[in-house]
C-alpha cells in the first residue's frame, strides 16, 4: 500500500459508494469494476458471497462480466472477496491484496443493511398489495392530515373532487387532505387529531366520523378516522402514519360482481343480472321490465338466489353481499375486487 | 498522512456505519469520535425539536438527563445554533464549524446557557457540524457537536479537516438508519391498518408460508371450524390449512395460481372458495389473490406470494348508528331502527328486538326513507353498508414467520 496523501479522498470516496449500494443495489457492478481498478488489478473478476434471495432461492447471480455475485449459505454474510485474473493475465501481487482488504469491513456492513432494508421492503410491498385489493377506499394519515399512503379506490375518491381532495404542497414529501367547505375543512382536521392522540393510548377500536358534503350536492361522502396503535417513540413525530381513514361515498352507483356470485355460489347467469337489479333496491315490476322478464320469473329468480345465498330477505342479502365484498362502485370497473360500500 | 492514518479512519468510518442498523451504538460511536477528534464530550442532536415532539439527542460524556435538562430548561437557548442559524450556516448540510469562527468565548460567556448549562458541565469549546439542514423537507436541523473544556481549549484546525472527512459518513450512516426506520414505520402502520378491518387477510409467501395475518384471520383459525393453521412440512412456519377435501384442492389450486406456478389460471380472482364448517354454520369463503403491487414490481424483485381474504358471515353486523344519525339527522330511536333493518329480518323482530310497538315502528320506518331518501329495505341496507362497525378484534396479529 503506498501512503499517499492522494489516496486517501479516493479511499473514502469508494467507502460511501458501498454504503450508498446498500440502498441502490442496481450500483454494484459499477462499484465492483471501481474496486478492481482501485486494487490495481487490471481485467478482474472480482467474487462475492452472499445472499441473494430469488424466486427459485439462492441463486447463483451475474451482474455484469467481470464482476458477479455468488451464493451462499443463509445467514452467512460476506467473508471475502476474491479477485479472479485469466491465466494469462499476470498473477496478483500481495500490495494489491492489501489495497483491497481494508475495505473489506465495510462491503459485508453494507451487504446486511441492504439485505435487511430488502427484506423489510418485500413485507411492505406485501401488506401495501394487500390493501391495494381491498374494496374499501382506505388512507393512512399522519396527524396533520398527510397522506402516507392511500389505496386505489381511495385515490379515486379524492380524485374525483367531491369536496375532498389530495392536494401537495411545494416541497413536502407527501400530500395532504384538503376539504374544500372551511367549516367542514375544521370538523374533519379535529376528528383526525382526536384520532392520532388515541394512537399513543391502548387503540379504541371505536371509529371517529365526519361528513364531507358534495360539492354538486346530494349524499355527501363519510370518511371514518380510527388510530392505528402505539409507535416507537424516536423520530416518528416527523413521518409517521397515526390515523386510518375510510372513505366511503354512498352515493355512488353500484353493482354487483356477477361473475363471482355465478362461478362461487352457482347462480345461472340471469339469476346474478336479477341481483344486480335486486341488491340497488329497484322494484320488482321495474326490475321485470328491465331485465325483459315476467313478474313472476323474477320472484323466482328472487327464490333461487336467496336459497343459494342463504339469507331470507333483501336487505340480508345486500349485507351478505357487501361483506363479501362483491358490491363495487359502478365508476370502477375493470378493478378486481373493486366494491365501494362495505363493511369495514 | 500515511498508512496508519488511513486505516484508523476506515476504522472510524466502519464504525459510524455501525449505528445504522444500531442505533443504540451512537453513544459508543460519539465517544471514539471525540477521542478521534479530541473532544471531551459529544452530541448528535436536534437542537429545535424536543423529544416530545420526536426529536433526540445521543450524547457522550455527559448524561442523557442533561441532554432532557437542555430541551426542557433551555429550549431555544443554544448560542451556537441561534449565531449558526442567524449566519445561515444552519442551512448548509455538511457545513463544519469552529465555535470561535461565529462566536467569540466572551459573548458565549455572556449568555444564561453557558453560565446554568454549559459551565457546570466544564463546555467551553464547540466543533460541529451540520447533518440535516432547516431546509430538509422532512426532518428537523441535526446536528453532531463535539465539545472541549477548560483545560482541553478550542479546537484547531486539524480537528475541523478530520470532522470534514468523516462527516459525509455520518450523514450517509443516519440516512440509511432513518431509511430501515422508515420502512419499519411504514410496514407497521400497513399492518395497523389491516389489523382495523374485519375481513381476515393473511400474507403468504412463495411457499404459502404464513408472514401475517391479521386479528380477524386469526379469529377464524382460532374457532377450528373448518379452516386452520397447520405447520408447514419440512421448514418453519404455518400452512392455511382447509379441513374440508373438496375445498383443499380448490385453495391449493387457487394457491398455485396466485403465487404463480400456474400461470394460464388467470381467471382465480373472480372465484371464492366455500370452506364447509363442521359448525354447519354459513362457510367461510376464501378468496385468493396475487400480492404482487398493483403499481406495478420493481425490476429484479422476488415473487412477493400470495394473499387470501377470508370472510365469515357467521359474525353478525352492527351498524354504527352513532353514525347514521350524524349523516341523515335520524333521532337515536329512528337510527336504532334503521341499523336493526339494514341487516336483514322484519319489522315486527325488529319492533319486538327494540321493544316499540308495530305501529312505532312503522312510524319511526317511515321518517327514517324520508330522511334517508331510501324507499325500500334493500335501499336502507345498501346506505347501511359503509356505516358497518368492525367488529372488536380479539388478540393483535402475530407474525409467526418473521
Amino acid at each position: 500500500m503506498s501512503s499517499d496523501l492522494g489516496s486517501l479522498p479516493s479511499f473514502l470516496h469508494l467507502v460511501g459508494r458501498i454504503y450508498d449500494a446498500a440502498a441502490s443495489p442496481g450500483e454494484w457492478p459499477d462499484l465492483l469494476a471501481s474496486l478492481a481498478e482501485w486494487a490495481g488489478a487490471g481485467p478482474t473478476a472480482l467474487l462475492m458471497p452472499t445472499l441473494w434471495r430469488q424466486a427459485e432461492g439462492l441463486a447463483f447471480l451475474e451482474l455484469v462480466t467481470g464482476a458477479v455475485f455468488e451464493a451462499a449459505e443463509p445467514s452467512t454474510l460476506l467473508r471475502d472477496l476474491t479477485a479472479r485474473r485469466r491465466d494469462a493475465d499476470p498473477p496478483f501481487r500481495p500490495e494489491e491484496a492489501e489495497r483491497l482488504s481494508p475495505l473489506l469491513p465495510h462491503m459485508t456492513r453494507a451487504l446486511a443493511i441492504m439485505i435487511r432494508l430488502e427484506e423489510k421492503e418485500r413485507l411492505l410491498e406485501t401488506t401495501e398489495a394487500a390493501l391495494e385489493r381491498i374494496p374499501q377506499a382506505v388512507a393512512l394519515l399522519g396527524s396533520g392530515g398527510e397522506v402516507h399512503y392511500a389505496n386505489p379506490p381511495a385515490e379515486r375518491i379524492l380524485a374525483a373532487e367531491h369536496g375532498i381532495s389530495l392536494r401537495r404542497q411545494a416541497g413536502a414529501p407527501v400530500p395532504y387532505l384538503h376539504v374544500d367547505d372551511p367549516a367542514v375543512r375544521e370538523r374533519v382536521a379535529a376528528r383526525i387529531r382526536d384520532a392520532a392522540c388515541g394512537a399513543g393510548r391502548e387503540p379504541s377500536r371505536s371509529f371517529e366520523g365526519a361528513t364531507v358534503p358534495r360539492a354538486s350536492g346530494g349524499c355527501p361522502l363519510v370518511i371514518r378516522f380510527t388510530p392505528l396503535g402505539k409507535g416507537a417513540a424516536f423520530l416518528e413525530g416527523f413521518r409517521k402514519a397515526r390515523v386510518l381513514a375510510i372513505l366511503t361515498d354512498p352515493g355512488a352507483p353500484t353493482e354487483v360482481d356477477q361473475a363471482f356470485l355465478v362461478s362461487t355460489f352457482g347462480l345461472t347467469a340471469a339469476e346474478g343480472r336479477a341481483v344486480d337489479g335486486l341488491h340497488r333496491g329497484d322494484a320488482l315490476a321495474d326490475l321485470a321490465r328491465l331485465l325483459n322478464v315476467t313478474l313472476n320469473t323474477l320472484k323466482t329468480q328472487e327464490k333461487e338466489i336467496f336459497a343459494k345465498l342463504g339469507v331470507d330477505s333483501r336487505a340480508a342479502m345486500t349485507a351478505f353481499l357487501g361483506r363479501l365484498d362483491v358490491i363495487r362502485s359502478k365508476a370502477a370497473a375493470g378493478g378486481g375486487l373493486d366494491a365501494e360500500s362495505l363493511p369495514g | 498522512m500515511g498508512f496508519g492514518d488511513l486505516a484508523e479512519l476506515s476504522r472510524m468510518v466502519a464504525r459510524i456505519y455501525e449505528g445504522t442498523t444500531d442505533p443504540g451504538a451512537w453513544p459508543s460511536i460519539l465517544k471514539d469520535l471525540s477521542l478521534f477528534l479530541g473532544a471531551s464530550k459529544a452530541a448528535l442532536l436536534t437542537p429545535t425539536v424536543g423529544p416530545e415532539a420526536g426529536g433526540f439527542g445521543f450524547v457522550h460524556g455527559m448524561a442523557q438527563e442533561d441532554m432532557d435538562r437542555n430541551y426542557r430548561e433551555f429550549p431555544g437557548e443554544d448560542a451556537w445554533v441561534r449565531r449558526s442559524m442567524a449566519l445561515g450556516l444552519i442551512q448548509m448540510e455538511g457545513a463544519v464549524v469552529l465555535g470561535e469562527e461565529i462566536l467569540s468565548y466572551d459573548e458565549l460567556q455572556e449568555t444564561r446557557w453557558h453560565r446554568q448549562f454549559l459551565a457546570p458541565l466544564d463546555i467551553h469549546h464547540v466543533l460541529s457540524s451540520v447533518i440535516y439542514g432547516a431546509n430538509h423537507p422532512v426532518f428537523p436541523v441535526l446536528i453532531c457537536s463535539f465539545y472541549s473544556g477548560k483545560a482541553g481549549g478550542p479546537f484547531g484546525i486539524h480537528a475541523k479537516e478530520s470532522l470534514g472527512l468523516v462527516l459525509p459518513h455520518l450523514t450517509r450512516a443516519i440516512g440509511l438508519m432513518l431509511l430501515l426506520r422508515d420502512t419499519d414505520y411504514r410496514v407497521v402502520a400497513s399492518l395497523a391498518a389491516m389489523e382495523r378491518l374485519d375481513r381476515g387477510i393473511v400474507l403468504v409467501d412463495q411457499d404459502g408460508v404464513l408472514v401475517h395475518a391479521n386479528p380477524a384471520a386469526h379469529r377464524i383459525f382460532k374457532a377450528r371450524d373448518g379452516l386452520v393453521l397447520e405447520p408447514a412440512p419440512g421448514r418453519q412456519g404455518w400452512l392455511v390449512g382447509v379441513g374440508d377435501p373438496s375445498a383443499r384442492g380448490m385453495m391449493s389450486k387457487a394457491l398455485d395460481g396466485a403465487l404463480g406456478n400456474r400461470p394460464e389460471n388467470l381467471s382465480r380472482f373472480s372465484r371464492g372458495i366455500l370452506v364447509p364448517r363442521p359448525s354447519c354454520r354459513d362457510p367461510y369463503v376464501v378468496r385468493v389473490s396475487d400480492a404482487s403491487p398493483l403499481r406495478g414490481l420493481r425490476p429484479g424483485q422476488a415473487h412477493p406470494g400470495a394473499i387470501l381474504f377470508l370472510t365469515d358471515n357467521a359474525v353478525p353486523l352492527l351498524v354504527d348508528e352513532a353514525l347514521l344519525e350524524e349523516l341523515y339527522g335520524l333521532s337515536r330511536a329512528e337510527s336504532r331502527l334503521a341499523a336493526a333493518l339494514s341487516l336483514g329480518g322484519t319489522l315486527e323482530e325488529a319492533a319486538w328486538d327494540l321493544g316499540i310497538s308495530l305501529n312505532t315502528a312503522k312510524t319511526q320506518l317511515k321518517e327514517v326513507y324520508a330522511k334517508t331518501g331510501a324507499h325500500t329495505r334493500a335501499q336502507l341496507a345498501k346506505m347501511a353498508l359503509p356505516m358497518v362497525k368492525p367488529q372488536v378484534p380479539g388478540p393483535r396479529g402475530a407474525s409467526l414467520e418473521q
